[in-house]
């Protein structure tokens, strides 16, 4: 708004909404009020009500927060912390998802070796395995198929 | 309850620049860096947002809810909101302007709960507020606005706590209360309409007419 559109009314009604404290009124609607105000004393009756309604409402500041709620607010900071270093590394969903996922192939993996047998075993296989193939090498005959 | 997004917080004109708008602008970088910090997990960067922010989000609170152990547990509801957003968090977003929409959102959710439990606070938390002593030294005054300002309907009590006494810009509280500037002004001007007829007898000049 500029300094043509600032009338008494506006004036007045930006009085009501924002007070008496310039300062806390929007840019250019200050601006314009600052150079009608400056002119036309008549405003000034408006301007001091508003200032007196201001000091008024100063008088009731609001309780300083404690100091238990600052202690409040940075004892819970770390697991949230925590959560947010696992959800760095798995940014798709809820981490127990790929954690739970982990630990079940996890222990499908320890099951499947223990059921399978050590190493003395699959070195077992392997030579039964080797020999399986010799015996195709062998004993294949081209008459079988027919 | 819908918290507006950071991105949307970051969408607010600057047309109106208040003193204290122009400290948070001031700080806002160093918001970003201390928030990218307390993403890291650097304690102190997280100790310098509280002190920097703590009073505005539990003020806001206050001045909504009209009790300070609730005003105090929305605050702290806030603030690890904010935690949960410090990986995430965008450095040209303002810390003051996020945490006064939590702060207003999670009032409005305790204003409009079917049954308010005030007392069920921490008895710990309690103690430390207002004490009978502390109670005897707020002017009769001060008592008097408070109540005034506490029978005003919600909407325009969060934007007078906004506009008036956390001397949040125009346009960002609008923001802040997802509503235009000629809402905010509406509202500002039938709250203190409301409060000079109320409060008259403590000032007559409070009343009258301009020529």
């Amino acid at each position: 708004m500029n300094d043509e559109m600032m009338t008494r009314e506006r004036l007045g009604a930006l009085l009501d909404a924002y007070g008496g404290d310039l300062s806390r009124w929007p840019a250019p609607s200050r601006v314009a009020a600052e150079a009608l105000i400056a002119r036309d004393p008549t405003v000034h009756r408006l301007l001091d009500q508003a200032r007196a309604l201001d000091t008024l409402l100063d008088q009731a500041p609001a309780p300083l927060p404690s100091g238990i709620l600052r202690a409040r607010v940075l004892a819970r900071r770390s697991p949230t912390l925590w959560r947010q270093s696992l959800g760095a590394l798995w940014p798709f969903g809820p981490v127990w998802q790929p954690a739970m996922a982990f630990a079940l192939i996890a222990a499908l993996g320890i099951a499947l070796g223990a059921y399978v047998g050590g190493p003395d075993r699959l070195v077992a296989n392997k030579d039964v395995n080797e020999s399986g193939i010799a015996g195709l090498d062998g004993d294949f005959d081209e008459d079988d198929l027919l | 309850m819908v918290i507006t997004t950071t991105k949307a917080l970051t969408r607010i004109d600057g047309g109106a620049e208040p003193r204290s708008t122009r400290r948070m602008d001031q700080g806002a970088a160093a918001d970003g860096e201390l928030m990218r910090r307390a993403a890291a997990g650097d304690d102190d960067a997280m100790r310098v947002l509280v002190e920097r922010h703590v009073a505005r989000a539990a003020g806001l609170a206050y001045r909504m809810l009209g009790n300070p152990t609730s005003a105090e547990d929305v605050a702290q509801e806030a603030f690890l909101r904010l935690w949960k957003q410090a990986g995430r968090w965008r450095p040209e977003a303002r810390v003051g302007t996020w945490l006064y929409t939590v702060v207003h959102n999670l009032c409005l959710d305790e204003l409009r709960r079917p049954m308010r439990h005030v007392g069920e606070l921490d008895p710990e938390l309690a103690d430390s507020r207002e004490t009978p002593y502390a109670a005897r030294q707020r002017s009769e005054v001060a008592a008097l606005v408070e109540t005034e300002l506490q029978a005003l309907p919600e909407r325009q009590r969060a934007a007078l706590a906004l506009v008036h006494y956390e001397q949040v810009a125009a346009a960002e509280a609008a923001a802040i209360m997802a509503i235009s500037i000629e809402a905010l002004e509406s509202l500002l001007a039938r709250g203190r309409r409301t409060l000079r007829a109320r409060l008259a007898g403590l000032r007559p000049d409070l009343m009258g007419e301009v020529e």
